[in-house]
């Protein structure tokens, strides 16, 4: 068999690998990073590391997860370093998200569409997701579909527990509170382009 | 309006993130992870990371820098132990001529610029600094403000 370090080509097997996976790990980094180029960019990063350990990945019960816990770090990875270089020219602005509320008010709180089909829901969704800023968003991801506990997600992001728990708080409400507008008004979103 | 406490709000906003699918991948995205591994098949080993390096060279490479070392820690030694430098390089340049040229030629380089700079005027010097730095700062405003003014507005 042709070693992945020595290959001209990427066997059929890596092909069908890929396909497999590749919903999957795109899925992890659009949600985290927010931004569909930048993220089929990591998909793409994540995929050529994979195929460097194909070898063993190929029949492992465990490559799911491994693909998941590379395209986790490549995303966050990826927005510390770009957040860190565009800092300067994008005037990024940190709202106080000290204390606060503990109680949100809000319609349709047993769920979220009654009125619109899953296809429609699942974009209204995403959107909204999007829509949150970086700093709400990617704990929020990190919580809800990769089950990553508060302090863990506090030392992969570099800030301080406390944070964390109000920035998925924060983000909680907020997302929230864009469902719940969107589902009674009914209204297309506007997506918000990230530079 | 009902009021929810953080628990249920966790519970829902779990339940509703928790019921989407995966979304769809660019097709594009198979297209170009097969031509990234096109293209790194077709770059030699000595442009890329010492983990794709052949096993022979790693040696060599290892072998090589290890003697090196060696090599500078027993010069350290001797010049403690008080060794003639002047005599060394003297046996060494009767031991290997090429490298005395090199030797020569780099000493002639080093003074050459050490003239240079110690008899360029003071004027000159600070006023050539103070152009770099000028046209540097210039430079990264205009990039700043262009960012500013065109990507976000976009």
């Amino acid at each position: 068999m042709q070693t992945p370090n020595e290959g001209l080509t990427a066997p059929a097997d890596f092909t069908t690998f890929m396909r497999n996976y590749q919903d999957m790990v795109y899925s992890t980094a659009v949600r985290l990073i927010g931004n569909e180029t930048q993220a089929e960019d990591i998909s793409q990063e994540v995929f050529l590391k994979a195929y460097e350990h194909f070898d063993k990945l190929g029949a492992s019960p465990s490559a799911g997860g491994w693909l998941k816990t590379v395209a986790t770090n490549l995303s966050i990875n990826h927005i510390q370093r770009y957040k860190k270089r565009w800092r300067f020219f994008s005037d990024i602005v940190q709202t106080d998200d000290e204390g606060g509320e503990k109680e949100v008010e809000f319609a349709a709180p047993e769920n979220f569409f009654t009125k619109v089909d899953a296809g429609e829901r699942r974009e209204w969704v995403e959107r909204a997701l999007e829509k949150l800023p970086d700093h709400q968003r990617i704990p929020l991801v990190l919580f809800h579909f990769e089950d990553m506990p508060y302090d863990e997600i506090a030392r992969k992001t570099g800030v301080s527990l406390s944070k964390v728990k109000t920035d998925i708080l924060r983000g909680r409400e907020a997302l929230a509170k864009i469902l719940a507008k969107s589902g009674t008004a009914n209204e297309p979103f506007q997506t918000q382009d990230r530079p | 309006m009902k009021k929810m406490n953080e628990k249920e709000l966790e519970q829902l906003i779990h339940t509703t993130l928790r019921s989407l699918p995966n979304r769809r991948a660019p097709g594009t995205l198979e297209a170009r992870v097969l031509a990234a591994l096109e293209h790194r098949s077709t770059v030699a080993w000595y442009h890329r990371s010492w983990s794709y390096w052949p096993a022979a060279v790693r040696v060599a490479f290892l072998t090589l820098a290890s003697g090196a070392a060696t090599l500078g820690l027993v010069a350290m030694y001797f010049v403690r132990q008080g060794v003639e430098l002047s005599r060394v390089g003297h046996e060494l340049a009767a031991q290997f001529p090429q490298v005395a040229e090199w030797y020569a030629a780099g000493t002639w380089f080093v003074s050459f610029a050490n003239r240079f700079v110690t008899n360029l005027p003071a004027l000159w010097l600070y006023g050539g600094l103070a152009t770099v730095a000028a046209l540097y700062a210039t430079f990264f405003g205009v990039g700043a403000a262009a960012y500013r003014a065109f990507n976000r507005a976009s």
